[in-house]
């Protein structure tokens, strides 16, 4: 008579196994691989689409691209503006900007940097065919001209106080004059070259020895490796894989932020808000769009959507440390359903219908449309979600196709001016309410944006932000963390604050295996 | 036979040029604008002009009769065309990307086999025994674990707990085999589980089929050697079936692997499609999608050709 086994048995068996499996190595858990000296290993969450300097293609490729290309400014650690290829700049008036280069600055070709180099750059992005990101921005510029070899000259049609913080972004670099006719292939000033790469899988950087900042970069090679599952991405770093992480999904970030041997570094720069279709259905009276803004209980969403990491945003977002920040305009749109429910009566729009357009390709998109839902029916709204995949969203949210629709945002200059982009007229983008047209705000926000003296200034964009509360053009949810998290023997890794945390490769010419 | 050959070939070229007709359609019916998708990464607003001027650089523009011919006009000399992100030749990165699919697919098909035909033999040898019944229980909780539960746990455990393999990943095989080697380990195990369990399933169904025939029991009688009987007899014949599903299952996992290579960061074909679809890229995507189905079409043909090699009735007919 043979041995059997019952079902039970079976069972018992196999949970048994797996449990063992599970907690039994668990016990004494081996040490992450060591970190390979000269080298750091860095897990993208995605493969850079392109490494075009000029044109704009997602936060991986800003990260490979700093590798590369400087420009003549740069945001330091504390996000103050600071030199970079120009050794210093002055304003002889507030329209002139004149920019002395560093005598050492060359480029990965060994070619000097010069300001013919810098004006073939600018001329490049301000072309009336180009397809950089900044062509437009660029088109407030007047003049480039060559002084001598090291010193350009730049005057703007109007001032522009935000200028200098559009040098200092990363969509403006200096690339070599000699080599521009092809996009892929530019020639740039930056720390890395680089040495090899694999689509969709990895990118290698090799340190230049003749980098403008004596001592820097201080390692020798950069790996860049595709991690696009965030889950794997935390595992590869608890394993040893890799030797920083971009992205730290919010469910590890108190994890690892308390796992020895890992630093975790974050910043509260990114946003989510609500747009409006402005020209047709029960969004086109402010009355109705103020509703929403009070109708929605945010908290709630920072603690399901983002698991807690974030921060209510009901006024406008500006940085903590903004001059252009007041205290009692910090609040905007605080939670109130009564006062929601009394706008919608006063507006006539008791019960309305609408659908509410999200996305179903990123989850926490996902999650607030349907928090989101559950607290405009709570007044009365009668909502509609619909969750598109993210190319069809955003076909859907320029073409008008929603009534109300979730967006998430980040500022890029750090300058008020950045809000244009959320409040002024202009083409049918899905990033601003549909058919938006608002000839006050328009006009606060081309005064704020060409206003030189500084308290003028604070006063234009205090007005705007008063006028924002009654028009709601857009509304805004929360703030939501993003971070970094690293192996304790990388050093000298900085993350930039606030909204400029997506431009932290910047801090790879310093980071180090200690 | 020249006739038949010549015949399938034409039926095969229709079949291509159908296949590369409907992912051009379907791909420009679809909704979501490749331009606008390329230049609003991380939610940034591209300048209209910049998406107008971009379209035109790509041939965007065009009237879509056009795009249609020059599509068609390129294909005809060979030529899949030029990704829209960053322009790299389109069959240059098939070429590099479906050895690393098919490479998994083997590998997953390999282990299945070692470990799926002996399993299913002794199961259906033994037949109600303590091993039929273990084999059953195995090859039911392997078929109800999906692969990317299976796939993640094996993460967990052999590589966050037990450090016996990184987490995921590629490595050349040229740069270092034994590396290559490990990081295919994982991900060809957690497709080879579920494929194992129906290759001991459908080996032990058809022995025991043959165990029943007649030639079997003759066998036995003129007694022949058991171990022979069944080596000769009933293996060779049972095999049969298990090499067809075989077949059928290593062509669904031609587009069946993109949660293995996703959760192991595996750069295959499978996780190549799916951003190329993310990302509106034409160009990509029709030329995955008509390499996959050029690939289908021509191993059925070859099957069938070999049919009618080995059955004159199939030619005839």
């Amino acid at each position: 008579m043979g041995y059997s086994i019952t079902r039970r048995n079976a069972l018992l068996l196999g949970g048994g196994a797996m449990g063992a499996s599970l907690l039994m190595p668990g016990l004494s858990f081996p040490t992450a691989r060591a970190a390979t000296p000269g080298t750091v290993t860095y897990a993208l969450s995605a493969y850079p689409p392109n490494l075009r300097p000029f044109e704009y293609s997602g936060a991986a490729s800003r990260t490979a691209k700093l590798m590369m290309f400087r420009g003549l400014l740069s945001f330091s650690e504390s996000g103050t503006i600071q030199s970079e290829l120009a050794e210093s700049w002055e304003l002889p008036d507030p329209r002139t900007y004149i920019f002395k280069l560093r005598a050492n600055a060359t480029f990965q070709n060994g070619a000097p940097v010069t300001a013919d180099d810098v004006k073939a750059s600018f001329d490049f992005i301000r072309a009336e065919k180009s397809t950089a990101y900044l062509r437009q921005a660029f088109q407030s510029v007047d003049t480039i001209e060559v002084i001598d070899p090291k010193t350009v000259r730049i005057v703007l049609k109007q001032p522009t106080p935000a200028f200098l913080n559009l040098l200092a972004g990363q969509n403006a670099p200096i690339v070599h004059a000699q080599q521009m006719d092809n996009p892929d292939a530019m020639i740039g000033a930056g720390p890395f070259t680089l040495e090899s790469s694999e689509k969709g899988v990895s990118l290698v950087f090799k340190a230049r020895k003749d980098f403008y900042k004596p001592g820097l970069p201080k390692t020798e090679t950069i790996r860049l490796v595709v991690y696009a599952d965030d889950s794997l991405r935390v595992a590869a770093l608890n394993a040893g894989d890799v030797d920083i992480i971009e992205y730290v999904p919010w469910q590890s970030m108190a994890s690892l932020a308390q796992t020895p041997g890992i630093e975790v570094q974050s910043s509260l720069g990114l946003y989510m808000y609500v747009v409006f279709n402005m020209k047709q259905g029960p969004f086109t009276d402010p009355r109705v769009r103020r509703a929403v803004a009070h109708a929605v209980k945010r908290e709630d969403i920072v603690q399901a959507a983002f698991l807690g990491n974030g921060k209510v945003l009901d006024g406008v977002p500006l940085p903590e440390t903004s001059p252009f920040r007041v205290e009692e305009l910090d609040h905007l749109w605080p939670y109130d359903p009564d006062r929601a429910k009394a706008l919608l009566k006063e507006a006539g729009a008791e019960n309305l219908q609408a659908t509410l357009l999200s996305t179903s390709t990123y989850g926490f998109h996902k999650d607030i449309a349907e928090i989101m839902q559950q607290h405009l029916a709570a007044v009365g709204m009668n909502i509609k979600l619909s969750l598109p995949e993210w190319g069809v969203r955003i076909s859907q949210g320029n073409e008008g196709r929603y009534h109300l629709a979730i967006n998430g945002g980040a500022p890029e200059l750090g300058d008020p001016d950045d809000l244009t982009a959320l409040f002024g007229s202009g083409s049918n983008s899905y990033r601003r309410s549909f058919g938006l047209s608002d000839p006050a705000l328009d006009d606060l926000l081309n005064r704020g944006r060409h206003e030189s003296d500084q308290e003028k200034r604070v006063q234009i964009y205090t007005d705007l932000q008063k006028a924002v509360a009654e028009t709601v053009p857009v509304t805004f949810l929360n703030y939501r963390l993003q971070a970094y998290a690293m192996r304790e023997t990388v050093k000298d890794f900085k993350a930039l604050p606030d909204f400029l945390l997506n431009q932290s490769g910047m801090a790879f010419e310093t980071v180090h295996i200690g | 036979m020249l006739t038949y050959i010549v015949r399938r070939c034409a039926v095969a070229a229709v079949m291509i040029f159908m296949v590369a007709t409907a992912v051009f359609m379907i791909l420009h019916v679809v909704p979501g604008d490749p331009i606008e998708v390329m230049l609003s990464a991380d939610g940034m607003a591209p300048d209209p002009a910049t998406v107008a001027e971009m379209r035109a650089r790509l041939g965007l523009d065009l009237p879509l009769y056009q795009q249609y011919w020059d599509y068609l006009t390129r294909l005809g000399s060979g030529d899949l065309g030029r990704s829209f992100q960053d322009n790299q030749d389109v069959l240059g990165n098939i070429a590099q990307r479906l050895p690393r699919t098919l490479e998994l697919i083997g590998m997953a098909t390999l282990l299945s086999l070692a470990a799926g035909i002996p399993l299913g033999v002794v199961a259906a040898r033994r037949r109600g025994s303590w091993i039929d019944k273990a084999s059953g229980w195995i090859s039911s909780l392997a078929l109800s674990v999906p692969t990317f539960v299976l796939g993640t746990l094996f993460v967990l455990v052999f590589a966050l707990m037990l450090r016996l393999v990184p987490a995921g990943g590629f490595v050349p095989f040229s740069q270092s085999p034994a590396d290559h080697l490990t990081l295919l380990l994982m991900p060809s195990l957690a497709i080879a589980v579920g494929f194992t369990a129906v290759i001991i399933r459908m080996t032990r169904s058809t022995v025991l089929d043959v165990l029943e025939q007649d030639w079997v029991r003759t066998a036995r009688a003129k007694g022949v050697d058991e171990g022979k009987v069944l080596r000769r007899h009933v293996v060779r014949n049972a095999l049969g079936p298990v090499l067809t599903v075989t077949g059928l299952q290593m062509g669904s996992m031609l587009g069946g692997t993109v949660l293995v290579e996703f959760i192991f960061n595996w750069p295959g074909m499978s996780g190549f499609l799916v951003k190329a679809v993310e990302n509106r890229d034409y160009p990509e995507v029709q030329g995955i999608v008509l390499v996959t189905a050029s690939l289908f079409i021509l191993l059925n043909l070859i099957v069938d050709v070999l049919y009618s090699v080995l059955d004159p009735q199939v030619r005839k007919s």
